[in-house]
């Protein structure tokens, strides 16, 4: 049936990039002398930038950006039994093959797995007559956008003054055999896994750091479990990190409001 | 207390406004609210803006993909733009399909760009309530020939501006989401700096000669103020 | 009382001990207190005496019928929501004497902003108010001409334009509700 709500362009049409091998994936070393494809060590993450309460209109709102990883997220609340609600979209234009407006299984996946990952962090007896609802918008895919959806919605649930009992840090894992690579950008993960019997995946950990309570681990490949356990900590190592830039970006939002008022 | 008034009874808490010819938010009444344009911030679009009008966000994103032309225009390609009202930006929106509004606005995008008789090129967005337009130059790939990027030319830039209606006679440029349902009637106008491409008032309050006249000439001027705004990010970015 | 502490959700505030207790916006869990809430830390000394919560929502009424009428709360004391929440005052909750003949059409009109005060929470749909007190009913109403007018009795207000009198439920509205803005 066609779609009559938007307009519609051709029946079938090509991205240019399916003519080029240079976009085409090819099988790369994950490493090259101990460094990645854009310089990083192994574990290190991409510098992350955090804003929180920049959409007026919305309850709660924060924008994340992991380097060229760009999530918007806003929170509203709406009358109705306490419950919370998921939404991730990807932008049209977020990722090297256009995407179709409407939400596909990916994005079906990715809510679900959000709301998996804030659900424990939310405290959902205050909320006996309201449904908060997250919407999350992946402007632009450079990898991991599952964890900045979650850095991202927990932050926007915090500006929004939804009662939490902590704050929720998402951190993405790619396995290709031994070696683990945080935060992997979108070529880390569609590379796919180097000769024969080497396996690899890619784990996405939400970590509740001031608790120390995994809230959401997603999981598919096929690894050792050693090497998975190795990367489960070492997602959780690298929450850690990142959650002072949480705590800091709230922070200086709510001083601001305070001023203001 | 103001706040209370202000919910309680929108309307008066205007007027009392508007009769100092103020508005709430500190603006006259024909002044625009600051704008913000950065072009270029989405790697993964061939082509991409954002433009801030005050709290109104806006960001365009442009994929190019090959397609064989309709049999009956064999030269021309297609523009298809969508304009996304996401429950991001507003409790007004719901998340679903688009909505009337969304799917009118981008309606809206598509004649504009159409009159133009261009491939493909400008980008005209609107959001939350606030029309605003955003030109955005492209860089067409070629076949497979990544390397030589030809960039899109475009054979004028339409620039919209937008009046609120009033208690059918004040007249308020740029409004704001909230002035934009308390009013009467809206008038938005799209002009490329010479011509009036497109203009635009559903319904509502009726307008007098001189009023329409005011809108048309501050569409002209919002024009000129918007091109340079357009040149001075152009020329700050390397491309 | 130094400058207020900014906390954020799952920030530990204080060690749990018998002269601190977690108040809104904290949990405790393991000994600790942590916070819930991304705001300013008080500590407050807590009261003698229990004080009596009192919620004022001011209210819009938008659908009247001769049971109950509907309405928009759109602000709760001195909070005005960013979204209405529904709330619904009942026939028998409209004033304390002679509930039985309280004509819903002579106390309230659609447009009126209403000062009432939360009974229950109610359905899911809608929280139950009540205007039930001298100091609760209408405070704003606009007449049939459209001019706001002027309460006369407790159940009378005027039209300063065209000196009609319409029916309505009147607030005897309270010294703490009237704040004076220098302007």
């Amino acid at each position: 049936m066609p779609d009559t709500r938007r307009i519609t362009g051709p029946e079938s049409s090509l991205s240019p990039y399916t003519f080029s091998a240079d976009f085409t994936a090819t099988p790369t070393q994950p490493l090259n002398n101990g460094v990645r494809a854009d310089g990083r060590q192994e574990k290190q993450h991409r510098p992350v930038y955090l804003q929180a309460g920049l959409i007026t209109q919305a309850r709660g709102s924060a924008y994340a950006e992991f380097n060229r990883t760009k999530v918007i997220c806003a929170v509203e609340d709406f009358q109705m039994q306490g419950q919370i609600t998921c939404e991730v979209k990807f932008a049209t234009f977020s990722c090297q093959m256009r995407r179709q407006p409407v939400q596909d299984n990916q994005e079906k996946d990715m809510s679900t797995q959000l709301l998996e990952a804030l659900e424990p962090a939310v405290c959902l007896h205050k909320f006996p007559k309201s449904q908060v609802d997250v919407y999350v918008r992946v402007l632009e895919n450079d990898g991991s956008a599952l964890s900045a959806a979650i850095t991202c919605a927990s932050v926007a649930l915090a500006d929004a003054g939804i009662e939490m009992y902590d704050l929720v840090v998402g951190c993405t894992a790619k396995l290709h055999g031994q070696t683990i690579l945080v935060d992997p950008t979108v070529s880390e993960e569609n590379a796919p896994s180097t000769g024969a019997g080497k396996p690899g995946g890619q784990v996405t950990l939400g970590l509740m750091p001031s608790l120390h309570q995994v809230s959401a681990l997603a999981f598919h490949g096929d690894v050792d479990f050693d090497v998975l356990s190795q990367a489960v900590q070492t997602c959780q190592d690298s929450c850690q990190k990142l959650y002072p830039i949480l705590q800091q970006t709230l922070v200086k939002t709510v001083t601001e409001r305070m001023k203001d008022t | 207390m103001a706040d209370e008034f202000r919910t309680a009874q929108p309307k008066e808490y205007y007027r009392k406004f508007l009769e100092k010819d103020v508005r709430p938010d500190n603006r006259e009444l024909g002044e625009f609210r600051p704008t913000v344009l950065n072009i270029g911030s989405i790697s993964t679009a061939e082509g991409s803006a954002l433009i801030k009008l005050g709290n109104t966000t806006v960001i365009c994103g442009v994929k190019g993909e090959l397609a064989e032309p309709k049999t009956e225009t064999p030269k021309e390609g297609y523009i298809v733009p969508n304009v996304e009202l996401s429950a991001l930006c507003s409790p007004q929106f719901r998340p679903g399909p688009p909505s009337e509004q969304a799917q009118v606005l981008s309606q809206f995008v598509a004649d504009v760009i159409k009159n133009l008789g261009n491939w493909c090129g400008c980008s005209a967005l609107k959001n939350t309530a606030l029309p605003t337009v955003t030109v955005d130059e492209e860089t067409k790939k070629v076949e497979t020939d990544f390397k030589q990027q030809n960039m899109l030319h475009l054979s004028c830039c339409p620039i919209s501006s937008t009046c609120a209606v009033f208690d059918d006679t004040v007249l308020l440029v740029d409004p704001t989401s909230e002035e934009q349902t308390l009013a009467t009637g809206i008038v938005t106008v799209v002009t490329d700096g010479k011509n009036i491409c497109c203009l635009d008032k559903p319904g509502g309050s009726p307008l007098t000669d001189s009023q329409m006249r005011t809108c048309i000439e501050r569409a002209f001027q919002r024009h000129r103020e918007a091109c340079k705004l357009m040149e001075d990010t152009l020329c700050s970015i390397d491309r | 009382m130094s400058a207020p502490m900014v906390c954020v959700p799952g920030q530990r505030v204080a060690r749990k001990d018998e002269t601190i207790r977690p108040g809104p916006g904290t949990y405790k869990r393991n000994g600790f207190i942590y916070s819930s809430l991304a705001g300013s830390l008080q500590k407050q000394q807590e009261p003698d005496g229990k004080i009596k919560s009192k919620c004022y929502p001011f209210t819009m009424l938008p659908v009247l019928h001769p049971r109950f009428c509907k309405c928009a709360i759109m602000s709760v004391g001195k909070t005005p929501l960013k979204e209405s929440f529904r709330g619904m005052i009942r026939k028998e909750d409209v004033r304390a004497t002679e509930k039985d003949r309280v004509e819903m059409y002579k106390c309230f009109r659609p447009g009126d902003i209403v000062v009432a005060r939360v009974l229950s929470l109610g359905d899911a749909q809608s929280y139950v108010l009540s205007t039930a007190e001298n100091e609760l009913g209408v405070v704003i109403a606009t007449s049939e001409a459209g001019a706001t007018m002027v309460p006369i009795s407790w159940c009378k207000m005027q039209c300063p334009r065209t000196l009609m009198e319409e029916f309505r439920k009147v607030a005897k509205v309270q010294p703490e509700f009237i704040e004076y803005t220098p302007t």
